[in-house]
């Protein structure tokens, strides 16, 4: 009877560790571990001083759905087994192509910046007269288009990709969000708020009239 | 019988619920919004991942250096710049704000997979693993940026900017302080 009652024990005892297990995962021997980087140093290649008025911002989400179909030609050696005790010359190959399908879906969030470039701005671009000013500049550019690392949701992942296929999708979407800001007239909103950005200032600073031309 | 209007009040509430939350996420994803920063300093930045994933129960392990170049621009809120004494063609008091990371660009065009092995025991890196690694990657990077002064030199450069601007703009003495 003792030895039953010390199994039922065992059994109490396990089972109440299996379920602690479950609520705290940090107890379970077998938990897996997650991924942790080496902290490694974070390396300055390049400082430049720049003056960029950034003026608009265009943020989208979009889907990058990609697919692919791989041929691959193969051969069944359908009667092997039959062969081995006769002739090669009785041996039937059947050759056939075999396809199988690849789908990659990519959640992106991406951002892109337009602004003008202030820094190119020289003293022939000023004309000053009493209370007018004049100031012809740069007309906006996209700055940059960012989807960083955690902007990107892997949200179907089928077949083989390769890492560096994953990297061209992104960049694909990086390209997309880019067009797309392009579509929705970024620099002509760009233009229209560093103008009216730059005329307030001006004002401010004593100037009665402010031109805001762009080359 | 009786539960039939209390049923549909629930399927309308469901409904209307539903389509509310799609209208407010097309107007929130896709806009254009307007900034007024002046980015004063650009920084290229490069850190190699190292990912040494061995488990004790597992055979073998799984190695990945994944090398990554970022982009750093820094600025101050143009908006935010306060004239606190102007003197007309002479000199010009300025508040400047306080610098701020305009943006962190990590390309995906500017990370390389370098090695990416795992012994024969386990398994490859999924994608979605690789992308968690980058993802710790950007967050280390985001960490570290204060350590590098780029905020400083944010503030030093945009003094250094609104000077030569007010030059040409007439005035002999700029002078600052800061919010």
């Amino acid at each position: 009877m003792s030895q039953i009652k010390l199994i039922i024990l065992g059994f109490i005892i396990l089972g109440s560790y299996v379920g602690l297990c479950f609520i705290y995962p940090s107890i379970n021997p077998f938990n897996r571990n997650p991924l942790k980087i080496k902290n490694t140093a974070v390396i300055i290649e390049e400082s430049k001083k720049i003056a960029k008025l950034f003026s608009a911002t265009y943020y989208s989400e979009i889907v990058i759905d990609t697919t692919k179909l791989t041929i691959q030609a193969k051969t069944n050696y359908t009667n092997s087994l039959s062969n081995l005790f006769s002739s090669d010359d009785e041996q039937e190959e059947t050759k056939y192509n075999d396809s199988s399908y690849h789908q990659l879906t990519l959640i992106a969030n991406g951002t892109t910046f337009a602004g003008n470039d202030l820094a190119t701005i020289s003293e022939k671009d000023i004309i000053i007269n009493d209370s007018l000013c004049t100031i012809i500049i740069d007309s906006a550019k996209i700055i940059s288009t960012v989807i960083n690392p955690s902007d990107f949701t892997i949200f179907i992942d089928e077949g083989e990709w390769s890492p560096e296929e994953v990297q061209e999708i992104k960049t694909l979407a990086v390209e997309k969000v880019k067009q797309l800001s392009i579509k929705n007239k970024i620099l002509e909103k760009a233009n229209n708020r560093t103008k009216k950005l730059l005329s307030e200032f001006l004002k401010s600073v004593g100037f009665q009239v402010v031109n805001i031309n762009f080359k | 019988m009786k539960s039939q209007p209390f049923l549909v009040t629930l399927v309308l509430l469901i409904f209307f619920s539903c389509s509310k939350e799609e209208l407010t996420e097309s107007i929130i994803k896709q806009r254009l919004a307007e900034i007024n920063q002046l980015g004063t300093v650009e920084y290229d930045l490069s850190k190699v991942l190292i990912v040494d994933d061995e488990q004790w129960y597992t055979y073998g392990e799984r190695k990945a250096l994944i090398n990554i170049e970022a982009n750093v621009v820094a600025g101050i809120d143009f908006k935010k710049i306060e004239v606190t004494n102007l003197v007309p063609n002479n000199s010009i008091d300025l508040k400047l704000p306080d610098p701020e990371i305009i943006l962190l660009n990590i390309p995906p065009s500017k990370i390389r997979f370098s090695v990416l092995k795992a012994s024969f025991a386990r398994s490859e890196f999924t994608n979605d693993e690789l992308n968690q690694i980058q993802i710790m990657g950007e967050e280390d990077i985001r960490k570290k940026i204060d350590e590098l002064g780029i905020l400083k030199e944010a503030t030093k450069n945009s003094k250094s900017f609104l000077k030569n601007w007010f030059k040409l703009l007439g005035f002999k003495t700029v002078n600052y302080s800061e919010l």
